[in-house]
């Protein structure tokens, strides 16, 4: 029991790690930038200073920023130190975390993505609602630390940049982080394998109620909260318990919550709380029967929430290969690089942080005058039109590598070919988990496929949409009979699966891609 | 940061995730892997629907009651079934122009039900002839693409992997 609780716990830890690691690194590099190349006046001024305007502007930067709600820390410090309103500041780490540009256009692979637009509505509702209840209750926000100075155009400039991030790598922020994902490893000791599949089922008065109390703890990527959001829907499950899933667990973690804590204190941190609390909740009841899919067969239970669980049976007799192997799985290439490069800069920080506890290389950068030879192509540029030209850059870069995330269908086709080959192999053999892993993957493949094509060709067919729904409700079906061990009925299943992915291959009209085989 | 902050914070968090323990369910509630629920008037395929739904009309309009709840509930599960077309029609090899003609007929006939049923729980007399003329001309355009599906669909993009025939 203890075995399975520590294996389970370890292993949702370093799964929550490997998602959270890259839109850390992302939050580490606009620290940087707000440090260095904006200052605390500009900094203020983008965010929108103080009052209603700061909310809805916080709110608005949030949006178009890719992160997460443990990359949100690092850049809310260094907002908390520009001296940005308390208000303004909870209400960016809030929403930062909800969408980014890869998790809206998952969105719009829901059955209906209007959904989508609502649920930013309402976490917009929210913080204006909570963040100027706060307000007046808390006027005064603390600033907490002073800002550097600004730091001369060149390497010197560049070299700040990378001591604020190296600094925040291994300084308080990587404490939160740490915390935040204990959340989820606590998560997952505690909650027994699938604990929730049927807790959040659509009608349950307490859906919206227990998802609160899971998500707070719980840590989801924009694209994980988006992809269960779909899965709640297309499983008739409680759309409360969706906006809370949304709202507080992609918004909110432990880790979040510390900070808060440390930053604002006890009372204001528990006003804050209870105000979003309150506020979500009522929200969250409000809405749970207007947005109830009524066109979908309520499902008596779904997978979306395993992942919060503990992914081993208390009964699992083989725990300590098969966590080894789920360990393998998760840290596997390519998706390891940004843990190593993460862990590189919090090493490199410490090192940086026992050679140079003072700052002392920082102040001799904000002292230095580096004497330059004058070059007609040397043009000086204000740290401010960088820095701003650099965040500009971090949001075209995140709609660029939508195209990446949601390749063209011909690739699409290729990697489907080799999951189907691995799913329909594990169902024949009877392997459970194995199928469930490949079937989970080929469902995914299945709305990028959709998002691709949207992307490219600005239009999806509802012939297109009805085919991938098919193919994904049929590939639930398989799992299920496959966990059930009936041998016929699975028989029957992987051809209905197969039917279905032929004729999804038809309705996107790509010329069949070559089979590969297994040792390719 | 100071380390009593850091130290209620962490406080803070092992309470909070204690406080919400008693909310989450202690065991898995039942046999995880229980197949999803298929209504029983699901039909099987785009011919048995258009037998359905031209079965259930005639009942309907024959019901000498129609403003009772036996009634709505038998016109809720006949717009169920025409919101189910399309779907149903996809299972098929329908090429894209046919299962088009499909999903034309059930946008246009549901909200036309979707009235009829929302005068029966206002309490009056549902008025289905107004949709009779509709509905007998949808049918037999549906019936005619019906019967022009192909019977089996084409050989799959390469064997099952582990099939055994």
């Amino acid at each position: 029991m203890i075995e399975t609780a520590l294996w389970g716990g370890s292993l949702r830890c370093v799964q929550a790690l490997v998602l959270a690691a890259p839109t850390i690194l992302v939050s580490l590099f606009v620290t940087g930038l707000l440090a260095r190349l904006f200052g605390p006046k500009l900094t203020r001024q983008l965010y929108g200073g103080s009052g209603w305007r700061s909310l809805v502007q916080s709110w608005t930067l949030g949006m178009l920023l890719p992160g997460c709600s443990l990359g949100v820390i690092p850049i809310s410090r260094e907002l908390c130190r520009a001296g940005l309103g308390g208000s303004a500041v909870l209400a960016f780490a809030l929403t930062q975390p909800l969408f980014d540009p890869l998790s809206v256009l998952y969105g719009l692979t829901l059955g209906k993505p209007l959904i989508v637009f609502a649920f930013a509505g309402c976490s917009l509702v929210l913080v204006m609602v909570v963040g100027s209840l706060w307000d007046r209750l808390h006027p005064d926000s603390p600033a907490l630390e002073p800002m550097p100075v600004p730091v001369q155009a060149g390497w010197p400039r560049l070299l700040s940049i990378l001591l604020v991030v190296l600094r925040e790598a291994a300084g308080p922020t990587m404490v939160y982080v740490g915390i935040g994902l204990m959340g989820t490893a606590l998560l997952g000791a505690l909650l027994p394998f699938g604990a929730l599949s049927r807790a959040m089922n659509g009608g349950n008065p307490w859906a919206p109620w227990t998802m609160t109390w899971v998500a707070i703890p719980a840590y989801a990527t924009p694209t994980l909260a988006m992809s269960q959001l779909g899965s709640m829907f297309q499983h008739a499950n409680s759309a409360g318990a969706a906006l809370q899933l949304l709202t507080l667990g992609a918004g909110l973690n432990l880790g979040l919550l510390a900070w808060i804590l440390a930053t604002y204190g006890w009372r204001r941190t528990l006003t804050w709380m209870g105000l979003l609390l309150v506020a979500s909740l009522s929200m969250a009841y409000a809405l749970d029967r207007p947005l109830h899919p009524r066109d979908v067969e309520p499902a008596d239970h779904t997978h979306a929430f395993d992942i919060y669980c503990c992914p081993f049976h208390a009964n699992e007799t083989h725990l300590a290969p098969l966590a080894q192997q789920r360990f393998r799985e998760a840290l596997a290439l390519p998706q390891v690089i940004p843990v190593g490069i993460l862990g590189a800069l919090m090493l490199l920080g410490a090192v940086l942080q026992v050679v140079d506890p003072q700052h002392r290389l920082e102040k001799w950068l904000e002292v230095a005058e580096v004497s330059r030879a004058a070059s007609r192509y040397d043009v000086h540029i204000p740290a401010p039109v960088v820095g701003g030209l650099l965040l500009i850059g971090v949001v075209a870069m995140s709609i660029v590598g939508c195209f990446a995330y949601y390749p063209h269908k011909h690739e699409v086709f290729q990697e489907m070919q080799m999951v189907r080959a691995e799913a329909l192999l594990a169902a024949n053999l009877m392997d459970a988990r194995k199928a469930a892993h490949y079937i989970q993957l080929w469902d995914a493949w299945t709305r990028r496929l959709e998002v691709g094509v949207f992307l490219r060709e600005w239009h999806l067919t509802p012939y297109q949409k009805i085919k991938a729904k098919i193919l994904r409700d049929k590939l639930e079906l398989l799992r299920h009979e496959v966990e059930s061990d009936d041998h016929e009925a699975t028989k029957i299943m992987i051809r209905q699966v197969n039917d279905a992915y032929v004729r999804l291959q038809k309705a996107f009209n790509p010329p069949t891609p070559p089979l590969l085989s297994r040792d390719e | 940061m100071h380390a009593t902050h850091l130290t209620i914070a962490v406080g803070m968090a092992l309470a909070w995730l204690v406080a919400g323990w008693g909310c989450a369910p202690r065991e898995p509630s039942g046999d995880v892997s229980e197949e999803h629920g298929v209504p029983p008037h699901k039909p099987a395929d785009l011919s048995s629907a258009i037998v359905q739904i031209e079965r259930r009309f005639a009942e309907l309009v024959r019901d000498p009651d129609p403003a009772g709840p036996r009634f709505a509930e038998r016109l809720q599960e006949m717009i169920d079934i025409v919101r189910w077309l399309p779907y149903i029609a996809g299972e098929s090899d329908l090429p894209e122009a046919q299962w088009n003609v499909v999903h034309q007929a059930s946008e246009r006939l549901q909200p036309l039900l979707q009235q009829q049923y929302a005068r029966v729980q206002r309490g009056a007399p549902a008025e289905l002839q107004s949709v009779q003329s509709l509905l007998e001309a949808t049918l037999a355009e549906l019936r005619q693409v019906a019967s022009s599906q192909p019977q089996a669909i084409d050989p799959p993009a390469g064997p099952i992997p582990g099939d055994v025939p």
